[in-house]
Protein backbone atom coordinates (compact mmCIF):
# COMPACT_ATOMS: atom_id res chain seq x y z
CA UNK A 1 0.00 0.00 0.00
CA UNK A 2 1.44 3.38 -1.04
CA UNK A 3 0.04 5.41 1.53
CA UNK A 4 1.29 8.82 0.45
CA UNK A 5 -0.23 7.95 -2.74
CA UNK A 6 -3.82 7.73 -0.80
CA UNK A 7 -3.00 11.25 0.77
CA UNK A 8 -2.25 12.67 -2.10
CA UNK A 9 -5.45 11.61 -3.81
CA UNK A 10 -7.10 11.98 -0.67
CA UNK A 11 -5.88 16.07 -0.20
CA UNK A 12 -7.08 16.22 -4.06
CA UNK A 13 -10.43 14.98 -3.47
CA UNK A 14 -11.10 17.43 -0.53
CA UNK A 15 -9.97 19.90 -2.20
CA UNK A 16 -12.39 18.95 -5.33
CA UNK A 17 -15.19 18.73 -2.53
CA UNK A 18 -15.12 21.92 -1.16
CA UNK A 19 -15.20 23.34 -4.82
CA UNK A 20 -18.05 21.23 -5.87
CA UNK A 21 -19.62 22.21 -2.36
CA UNK A 22 -18.67 26.13 -3.00
CA UNK A 23 -16.77 26.15 0.27
CA UNK A 24 -13.97 28.62 0.30
CA UNK A 25 -10.50 26.12 0.57
CA UNK A 26 -8.85 27.51 3.90
CA UNK A 27 -11.85 28.24 6.19
CA UNK A 28 -13.34 25.87 8.57
CA UNK A 29 -16.38 23.47 7.48
CA UNK A 30 -19.44 22.09 8.68
CA UNK A 31 -19.46 18.36 7.47
CA UNK A 32 -22.70 17.83 8.00
CA UNK A 33 -23.68 20.88 6.14
CA UNK A 34 -21.44 19.14 3.34
CA UNK A 35 -23.18 15.86 4.00
CA UNK A 36 -26.88 17.61 3.76
CA UNK A 37 -25.44 18.93 0.22
CA UNK A 38 -24.16 16.04 -0.92
CA UNK A 39 -27.70 14.57 -0.27
CA UNK A 40 -26.53 12.08 2.18
CA UNK A 41 -28.64 11.80 5.13
CA UNK A 42 -26.98 11.50 8.74
CA UNK A 43 -28.42 10.15 12.15
CA UNK A 44 -26.85 9.53 15.63
CA UNK A 45 -27.57 6.76 17.40
CA UNK A 46 -26.44 5.74 21.07
CA UNK A 47 -24.19 2.31 20.43
CA UNK A 48 -20.70 2.21 20.77
CA UNK A 49 -18.83 2.25 17.56
CA UNK A 50 -17.47 5.61 15.44
CA UNK A 51 -19.76 5.27 12.31
CA UNK A 52 -21.21 3.51 9.21
CA UNK A 53 -21.38 4.00 5.81
CA UNK A 54 -24.24 2.33 4.64
CA UNK A 55 -24.85 2.64 0.81
CA UNK A 56 -28.19 2.99 -0.79
CA UNK A 57 -30.53 6.03 -2.21
CA UNK A 58 -30.06 7.96 -0.03
CA UNK A 59 -26.78 7.09 0.92
CA UNK A 60 -26.37 7.25 5.03
CA UNK A 61 -24.12 7.88 7.69
CA UNK A 62 -25.16 6.69 11.10
CA UNK A 63 -22.98 7.84 14.21
CA UNK A 64 -22.07 7.33 17.64
CA UNK A 65 -24.03 9.93 19.88
CA UNK A 66 -21.51 8.86 22.74
CA UNK A 67 -18.63 9.63 21.42
CA UNK A 68 -17.27 13.88 22.02
CA UNK A 69 -19.22 16.27 19.30
CA UNK A 70 -15.81 17.10 17.93
CA UNK A 71 -15.52 13.24 17.13
CA UNK A 72 -18.36 12.58 15.82
CA UNK A 73 -17.85 15.68 13.27
CA UNK A 74 -14.76 13.93 12.35
CA UNK A 75 -16.18 10.45 11.70
CA UNK A 76 -19.23 12.42 10.23
CA UNK A 77 -15.84 13.60 6.95
CA UNK A 78 -14.58 10.10 7.69
CA UNK A 79 -17.75 8.75 6.29
CA UNK A 80 -18.25 11.53 3.74
CA UNK A 81 -14.96 10.14 2.46
CA UNK A 82 -16.23 6.46 1.94
CA UNK A 83 -19.07 8.23 0.10
CA UNK A 84 -17.01 10.23 -2.68
CA UNK A 85 -14.47 7.53 -3.30
CA UNK A 86 -17.19 4.77 -4.11
CA UNK A 87 -17.00 2.23 -0.98
CA UNK A 88 -18.98 0.17 -0.15
CA UNK A 89 -21.08 -0.40 3.11
CA UNK A 90 -18.59 0.61 5.98
CA UNK A 91 -18.66 -0.08 9.62
CA UNK A 92 -16.09 1.78 11.80
CA UNK A 93 -15.55 0.74 15.18
CA UNK A 94 -14.52 2.22 18.64
CA UNK A 95 -11.15 3.88 18.31
CA UNK A 96 -9.23 4.90 21.71
CA UNK A 97 -6.22 6.50 19.19
CA UNK A 98 -6.95 7.70 15.85
CA UNK A 99 -3.09 7.38 15.21
CA UNK A 100 -3.40 3.55 15.15
CA UNK A 101 -2.89 3.68 11.40
CA UNK A 102 -4.84 1.41 9.22
CA UNK A 103 -3.62 -1.02 6.94
CA UNK A 104 -6.98 -1.05 4.41
CA UNK A 105 -6.45 1.57 2.03
CA UNK A 106 -9.95 2.79 2.38
CA UNK A 107 -9.82 3.81 5.50
CA UNK A 108 -6.67 5.54 5.16
CA UNK A 109 -8.01 7.42 2.18
CA UNK A 110 -10.99 8.03 4.37
CA UNK A 111 -8.96 9.57 7.12
CA UNK A 112 -6.90 11.29 5.14
CA UNK A 113 -9.72 12.79 3.16
CA UNK A 114 -11.38 13.96 6.62
CA UNK A 115 -8.32 15.27 8.32
CA UNK A 116 -7.50 17.53 5.09
CA UNK A 117 -11.09 18.32 4.17
CA UNK A 118 -11.69 19.72 7.73
CA UNK A 119 -7.96 21.17 8.62
CA UNK A 120 -6.77 22.02 5.39
CA UNK A 121 -2.94 23.01 5.78
CA UNK A 122 -3.11 26.19 4.22
CA UNK A 123 -6.04 27.40 6.52
CA UNK A 124 -4.30 26.20 9.93
CA UNK A 125 -1.13 27.80 9.54
CA UNK A 126 -3.63 31.16 8.44
CA UNK A 127 -5.44 30.43 11.87
CA UNK A 128 -2.53 30.51 13.49
CA UNK A 129 -0.63 33.65 11.86
CA UNK A 130 -3.68 35.89 11.98
CA UNK A 131 -3.59 35.48 15.99
CA UNK A 132 0.73 36.40 15.90
CA UNK A 133 0.78 32.75 16.89
CA UNK A 134 3.07 30.00 15.42
CA UNK A 135 2.71 25.79 14.91
CA UNK A 136 5.71 24.76 16.49
CA UNK A 137 5.38 27.29 19.77
CA UNK A 138 1.64 27.67 20.05
CA UNK A 139 0.45 26.58 23.86
CA UNK A 140 -1.92 23.96 24.89
CA UNK A 141 -4.86 26.41 24.94
CA UNK A 142 -3.97 28.25 21.42
CA UNK A 143 -3.92 24.53 19.99
CA UNK A 144 -7.27 24.62 21.60
CA UNK A 145 -8.61 27.69 20.41
CA UNK A 146 -7.61 26.64 16.79
CA UNK A 147 -9.38 22.87 17.15
CA UNK A 148 -12.66 24.84 17.98
CA UNK A 149 -12.68 27.24 15.38
CA UNK A 150 -12.55 23.96 13.11
CA UNK A 151 -14.73 21.34 14.64
CA UNK A 152 -12.11 18.84 15.16
CA UNK A 153 -10.54 17.39 18.69
CA UNK A 154 -7.66 18.69 20.44
CA UNK A 155 -5.61 15.96 19.92
CA UNK A 156 -6.85 15.40 16.46
CA UNK A 157 -5.74 19.18 15.13
CA UNK A 158 -2.03 18.23 17.22
CA UNK A 159 -1.56 14.46 15.80
CA UNK A 160 -2.33 16.23 12.59
CA UNK A 161 -0.01 19.43 12.51
CA UNK A 162 2.53 16.53 13.84
CA UNK A 163 2.38 13.05 11.78
CA UNK A 164 1.10 14.13 8.57
CA UNK A 165 2.37 17.93 8.55
CA UNK A 166 5.11 17.72 10.00
CA UNK A 167 4.65 21.32 11.43
CA UNK A 168 5.67 20.49 14.95
CA UNK A 169 8.44 17.78 16.72
CA UNK A 170 7.63 14.81 18.20
CA UNK A 171 8.95 16.13 21.60
CA UNK A 172 6.66 19.19 21.49
CA UNK A 173 3.57 16.56 20.61
CA UNK A 174 4.09 14.93 23.81
CA UNK A 175 4.25 17.88 25.83
CA UNK A 176 0.82 18.87 24.45
CA UNK A 177 -0.32 15.60 24.73
CA UNK A 178 0.06 15.66 28.71
CA UNK A 179 -2.82 18.65 27.92
CA UNK A 180 -5.97 16.92 28.44
CA UNK A 181 -8.92 18.74 27.71
CA UNK A 182 -10.14 18.37 30.87
CA UNK A 183 -7.02 19.87 32.37
CA UNK A 184 -7.55 23.05 29.51
CA UNK A 185 -10.95 23.31 31.16
CA UNK A 186 -9.52 23.48 34.42
CA UNK A 187 -7.28 25.85 33.63
CA UNK A 188 -9.19 28.01 32.34
CA UNK A 189 -12.68 27.60 34.44
CA UNK A 190 -13.34 27.29 38.21
CA UNK A 191 -16.55 25.66 37.35
CA UNK A 192 -16.54 22.42 35.95
CA UNK A 193 -18.23 21.73 32.88
CA UNK A 194 -18.25 18.55 30.72
CA UNK A 195 -17.03 20.29 27.35
CA UNK A 196 -15.95 23.57 26.36
CA UNK A 197 -15.47 25.86 23.10
CA UNK A 198 -12.90 28.39 22.50
CA UNK A 199 -14.09 31.22 19.91
CA UNK A 200 -11.93 34.03 20.51
CA UNK A 201 -11.68 37.51 18.42
CA UNK A 202 -9.65 36.09 15.05
CA UNK A 203 -12.88 33.34 14.77
CA UNK A 204 -13.73 32.53 11.25
CA UNK A 205 -16.23 29.71 11.76
CA UNK A 206 -19.51 29.98 10.80
CA UNK A 207 -21.19 27.58 13.50
CA UNK A 208 -20.57 25.72 16.42
CA UNK A 209 -21.80 22.62 18.10
CA UNK A 210 -22.75 21.66 21.50
CA UNK A 211 -24.70 19.81 23.58
CA UNK A 212 -26.70 20.79 26.80
CA UNK A 213 -24.32 21.54 29.61
CA UNK A 214 -21.57 22.22 27.52
CA UNK A 215 -19.65 26.06 27.90
CA UNK A 216 -18.80 28.49 25.46
CA UNK A 217 -16.34 31.14 25.59
CA UNK A 218 -17.13 34.35 23.69
CA UNK A 219 -15.57 37.12 22.67
CA UNK A 220 -16.32 40.00 25.03
CA UNK A 221 -19.08 42.14 23.34
CA UNK A 222 -20.60 39.14 21.53
CA UNK A 223 -24.53 39.78 21.38
CA UNK A 224 -26.07 36.46 21.66
CA UNK A 225 -29.90 36.00 20.59
CA UNK A 226 -32.20 33.17 21.23
CA UNK A 227 -32.70 30.92 24.49
CA UNK A 228 -29.92 28.43 23.79
CA UNK A 229 -27.69 30.39 25.77
CA UNK A 230 -27.28 31.16 29.19
CA UNK A 231 -24.91 34.09 30.23
CA UNK A 232 -22.63 32.91 33.40
CA UNK A 233 -19.45 35.60 33.92
CA UNK A 234 -16.76 37.33 32.69
CA UNK A 235 -13.41 36.15 32.40
CA UNK A 236 -10.48 37.61 31.33
CA UNK A 237 -10.72 39.07 27.23
CA UNK A 238 -14.24 36.34 27.14
CA UNK A 239 -17.80 36.14 28.15
CA UNK A 240 -18.75 32.67 29.72
CA UNK A 241 -21.73 31.04 28.08
CA UNK A 242 -23.27 27.85 28.87
CA UNK A 243 -25.51 25.95 26.52
CA UNK A 244 -28.97 25.37 28.51
CA UNK A 245 -31.63 24.73 25.87
CA UNK A 246 -31.96 22.98 23.05
CA UNK A 247 -31.51 25.54 19.19
CA UNK A 248 -30.01 28.05 17.85
CA UNK A 249 -28.12 31.47 18.95
CA UNK A 250 -26.48 33.86 16.85
CA UNK A 251 -23.87 35.69 18.25
CA UNK A 252 -23.10 39.34 16.69
CA UNK A 253 -21.39 42.11 17.95
CA UNK A 254 -18.33 40.40 16.89
CA UNK A 255 -15.19 40.53 13.76
CA UNK A 256 -17.20 37.87 12.25
CA UNK A 257 -21.41 37.01 13.27
CA UNK A 258 -21.48 33.03 13.91
CA UNK A 259 -24.28 30.37 14.88
CA UNK A 260 -23.74 28.69 17.96
CA UNK A 261 -25.94 25.21 17.94
CA UNK A 262 -27.18 23.14 20.98
CA UNK A 263 -28.59 20.10 20.75
CA UNK A 264 -29.24 17.55 23.67
CA UNK A 265 -26.73 15.27 25.45
CA UNK A 266 -25.83 12.09 23.80
CA UNK A 267 -28.83 13.21 21.34
CA UNK A 268 -30.46 10.11 19.01
CA UNK A 269 -31.73 11.17 15.78
CA UNK A 270 -31.44 12.79 12.50
CA UNK A 271 -28.81 15.42 12.00
CA UNK A 272 -31.09 17.59 10.36
CA UNK A 273 -33.62 17.94 13.70
CA UNK A 274 -30.70 17.98 16.64
CA UNK A 275 -31.29 21.63 17.24
CA UNK A 276 -34.73 22.15 16.27
CA UNK A 277 -36.26 23.82 20.02
CA UNK A 278 -38.16 21.49 22.01
CA UNK A 279 -41.68 22.91 23.08
CA UNK A 280 -41.34 19.79 25.77
CA UNK A 281 -38.17 21.34 27.54
CA UNK A 282 -40.40 23.86 29.34
CA UNK B 1 -54.03 -10.06 13.73
CA UNK B 2 -56.65 -8.25 15.78
CA UNK B 3 -57.62 -4.88 15.24
CA UNK B 4 -56.00 -4.10 18.66
CA UNK B 5 -53.12 -6.02 18.35
CA UNK B 6 -52.32 -4.17 14.37
CA UNK B 7 -53.03 -1.01 16.09
CA UNK B 8 -50.61 -1.70 19.21
CA UNK B 9 -47.82 -2.95 16.60
CA UNK B 10 -48.13 0.36 14.26
CA UNK B 11 -47.92 2.20 17.55
CA UNK B 12 -44.94 0.53 18.90
CA UNK B 13 -43.20 1.42 15.64
CA UNK B 14 -44.32 5.08 15.65
CA UNK B 15 -42.49 4.99 18.93
CA UNK B 16 -39.23 3.91 17.82
CA UNK B 17 -39.00 5.63 14.45
CA UNK B 18 -39.91 8.61 16.51
CA UNK B 19 -37.21 8.18 18.63
CA UNK B 20 -34.94 7.33 15.53
CA UNK B 21 -35.73 11.32 14.19
CA UNK B 22 -34.85 13.18 17.13
CA UNK B 23 -38.29 14.14 17.76
CA UNK B 24 -40.10 14.68 21.38
CA UNK B 25 -43.72 14.15 21.14
CA UNK B 26 -44.11 18.24 21.72
CA UNK B 27 -41.95 18.64 18.42
CA UNK B 28 -44.09 16.11 16.49
CA UNK B 29 -47.56 17.34 17.37
CA UNK B 30 -46.06 20.58 16.52
CA UNK B 31 -45.44 19.32 12.75
CA UNK B 32 -48.40 17.06 12.95
CA UNK B 33 -50.72 19.97 13.91
CA UNK B 34 -52.06 17.58 16.60
CA UNK B 35 -52.33 18.62 20.28
CA UNK B 36 -49.69 16.81 22.06
CA UNK B 37 -51.94 14.24 24.07
CA UNK B 38 -53.27 12.47 20.81
CA UNK B 39 -49.47 12.04 19.78
CA UNK B 40 -49.05 10.18 23.14
CA UNK B 41 -52.51 8.15 22.49
CA UNK B 42 -51.14 7.21 19.34
CA UNK B 43 -47.99 6.31 20.64
CA UNK B 44 -49.85 4.36 23.38
CA UNK B 45 -51.90 2.22 20.53
CA UNK B 46 -55.02 3.92 22.10
CA UNK B 47 -55.99 5.92 18.90
CA UNK B 48 -56.34 4.79 15.39
CA UNK B 49 -54.35 6.29 12.50
CA UNK B 50 -55.50 7.10 9.51
CA UNK B 51 -53.64 5.80 6.00
CA UNK B 52 -52.89 9.69 5.40
CA UNK B 53 -51.11 10.64 9.00
CA UNK B 54 -49.00 7.20 8.58
CA UNK B 55 -47.91 8.46 5.49
CA UNK B 56 -46.98 12.03 7.10
CA UNK B 57 -45.09 10.46 9.85
CA UNK B 58 -43.13 8.10 7.51
CA UNK B 59 -42.26 11.62 5.82
CA UNK B 60 -41.96 13.67 9.46
CA UNK B 61 -39.38 10.19 10.99
CA UNK B 62 -37.72 9.74 7.52
CA UNK B 63 -38.68 5.93 7.37
CA UNK B 64 -40.16 3.09 4.90
CA UNK B 65 -43.87 3.93 5.32
CA UNK B 66 -44.09 -0.56 4.74
CA UNK B 67 -41.89 -0.44 8.25
CA UNK B 68 -44.35 1.68 10.05
CA UNK B 69 -47.09 -0.75 9.22
CA UNK B 70 -45.47 -3.55 9.57
CA UNK B 71 -44.89 -5.62 6.43
CA UNK B 72 -41.05 -4.86 6.92
CA UNK B 73 -38.84 -6.79 9.58
CA UNK B 74 -37.99 -4.64 12.68
CA UNK B 75 -34.30 -5.69 12.04
CA UNK B 76 -32.29 -6.19 8.78
CA UNK B 77 -30.48 -9.43 8.71
CA UNK B 78 -27.06 -9.93 8.33
CA UNK B 79 -27.45 -11.25 4.86
CA UNK B 80 -28.90 -8.84 3.42
CA UNK B 81 -26.88 -8.09 0.05
CA UNK B 82 -26.51 -4.09 1.43
CA UNK B 83 -24.39 -4.91 4.51
CA UNK B 84 -22.95 -7.91 3.40
CA UNK B 85 -20.11 -6.28 2.40
CA UNK B 86 -19.13 -4.92 5.80
CA UNK B 87 -21.18 -8.08 7.96
CA UNK B 88 -17.88 -9.58 8.92
CA UNK B 89 -17.00 -6.64 10.20
CA UNK B 90 -20.28 -5.48 12.08
CA UNK B 91 -20.28 -9.83 13.50
CA UNK B 92 -17.15 -8.32 15.91
CA UNK B 93 -19.48 -5.36 17.42
CA UNK B 94 -20.99 -5.85 20.76
CA UNK B 95 -24.42 -7.57 20.54
CA UNK B 96 -26.14 -4.36 21.47
CA UNK B 97 -24.56 -2.24 19.04
CA UNK B 98 -25.21 -4.55 16.09
CA UNK B 99 -28.69 -4.70 17.09
CA UNK B 100 -29.37 -0.97 17.57
CA UNK B 101 -27.41 -0.84 14.01
CA UNK B 102 -29.68 -3.07 12.36
CA UNK B 103 -32.67 -1.59 13.42
CA UNK B 104 -32.24 1.87 12.56
CA UNK B 105 -31.28 0.79 9.15
CA UNK B 106 -34.07 -1.76 8.34
CA UNK B 107 -36.46 1.68 9.82
CA UNK B 108 -34.46 4.12 7.54
CA UNK B 109 -36.47 5.07 4.20
CA UNK B 110 -34.85 4.00 1.53
CA UNK B 111 -35.49 4.75 -2.58
CA UNK B 112 -33.99 1.32 -3.54
CA UNK B 113 -37.53 0.40 -5.07
CA UNK B 114 -36.49 -3.72 -4.97
CA UNK B 115 -36.34 -3.37 -1.39
CA UNK B 116 -38.79 -1.30 -0.16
Amino acid sequence: MDRKALTLQAIQAASDMRDQLDFDQFGPVDPYRAAELLGVKVVFLDSSMEGFYFKQTPARILLSSLRPVARRAFTCAHELGHHIFGHGSTIDQLQEDDRVDSVKPNEVLANAFAAFFLMPSVGLRGAFSRRGWTCPTATPIQMYTVACQFGVGYVTLINHLSYTLGEITAARRKELERWAPQRIRRELLEDEYDALIIVDEHNEAASFDLEKEAAILLPLGAQVSGHALQYVRSLEGFELYQAIRRGRGKVSGVHTAFEVRVMPKTYVGAAANRFVEDPDED
Amino acid sequence: MSDVERRRAIAARLRDARRLSGFSQGQVAKRMDMHRPTVSEIEAGNRRVSADELKQFAELYDVKMAYLTGETPETLDLDDPRVQLAARELKKLPPETLDKLLQALAALRTEDKDKI
